[in-house]
């Protein structure tokens, strides 16, 4: 199973701009490649998330999904630090995803 | 300022801004430092006699001292880019972590609120002078609060809808174009799929106790829990500032 551990990569705690979301678009890359059934993004290590962030996130998701050719592809998102609000709906609804908060802080994404 | 006994945050953002376009139009400008000790120390401490110094603002602080700086998180900086926001947001996030002010999960709140507006600021106003950011911690009788502030002395938000020319028609007013500056996704940008930053903030701080304001042009907005939005026409700002205020 392909995870991506955001803190590792960014070293940040607070998730802010669109272009940390991108920094981690490699990573993500190489996860689907290892992914079963999904690709696991454990978020362990950081603090806040902003709309920003998670709306560029789930472009970095469609680009790779499409890049890699696979038809689809669900994303679980570990220790979000934040509750799915209704910001973070309207950015799935936007880019026609649907986001679940499974349970607090895990989010699954899918089409 | 020489009689100012009292000065907010937004009223310190007013302050740099209006120095910093007026420099930058070549005019000599100088600040006429309050004479009240404890008012100077105290915006010495949030850094606006230093940011309007490195500008060419003529600031005679002579003689006074920072006062305990303790409560400010994010003293007044000037940012230019995402970078560089992104930066100042994880530095504040650190401070409020250090210090203990809240509760843990309102500390990236605030660091996200501030972020937004900035990030806001960097990609929409065109400000030549910059956008302005500052977080302070207040403790009043009636309650402990942040106040973040972000202010630039840009193009303003009715212009930078203008841009996309689906809204041009739909923001006759400063405060017409502020209104729908907060709904989802309306940007000038004309992507669909932005504009999501400032609806975002304004969904955050629809929170009981929250407040924000905002002024752009001759147009401010207020919001919060109780009052929902109250858009009106008020006084020039030549550019857009935000104001937050989350309780502790």
């Amino acid at each position: 199973m392909g995870t991506v551990r955001v803190f590792d990569l960014l070293q940040r705690r607070a998730l802010v701009t669109r272009s940390k979301a991108r920094d981690i678009g490699d990573a993500v890359d190489s996860a689907l490649e290892d992914a079963g059934d999904y690709v696991t993004v454990d978020f362990a290590g950081v603090d806040g998330v902003s709309p920003s962030f998670v709306d560029e996130l789930l472009f970095v998701f469609e680009k790779a999904v499409s890049d890699s050719g696979m038809e689809d592809m669900a994303f679980v998102l570990r220790n979000v630090p934040t509750r799915l609000s209704t910001k973070f709906e309207a950015i799935g609804r936007a880019r026609q995803v649907k986001i679940v908060e499974l349970e607090p802080g895990v989010w699954k994404i899918d089409r | 300022m020489r009689q100012t006994e009292f000065m907010w945050p937004s009223a310190v953002l007013w302050c740099s801004v209006y120095a910093h376009l007026s420099r930058i139009r070549g005019a000599e400008c100088r600040l006429l430092v309050p004479e009240n000790v404890g008012v100077c120390s105290h915006l010495k401490s949030v850094g606006l006699f230093s940011i309007l110094q490195n500008a060419g603002v003529e600031v005679d602080d002579r003689g006074i001292r920072e006062s305990d700086s303790e409560r400010v998180i994010l003293p007044l900086t000037v940012f230019q880019s995402e970078d560089h926001v992104d930066q100042l947001a994880n530095d504040a996030l650190d401070v409020l972590s250090e210090r203990g002010f809240a509760s843990p999960n309102l500390n990236p709140v605030v660091a996200e609120i501030f972020a937004e507006l900035a990030m806001n600021a960097v990609q929409h106003s065109e400000s030549d002078i910059g956008g302005f950011g500052l977080i302070q911690f207040f403790e009043f009788e009636h309650g402990r609060r942040f106040v973040c502030v972000v202010a630039d002395g840009g193009i303003g938000i009715r212009q930078s809808l203008e841009k996309n020319p689906d809204l041009r028609d739909r923001v006759p007013y400063d405060w017409v174009a502020i209104e729908l500056a907060l709904r989802e996704r309306v940007s000038g940008s004309g992507d669909p799929l932005r504009g999501i930053g400032l609806f975002g903030v304004a969904e955050e701080m629809r929170v009981a106790g929250r407040q924000l304001i905002i002024h752009s042009g001759i147009g401010s907005l207020n919001t919060t829990e109780e009052i929902e939005t109250e858009s009106r026409r008020t006084t020039l700002f030549p550019g857009t500032l935000a104001y937050a205020s989350i309780p502790a």
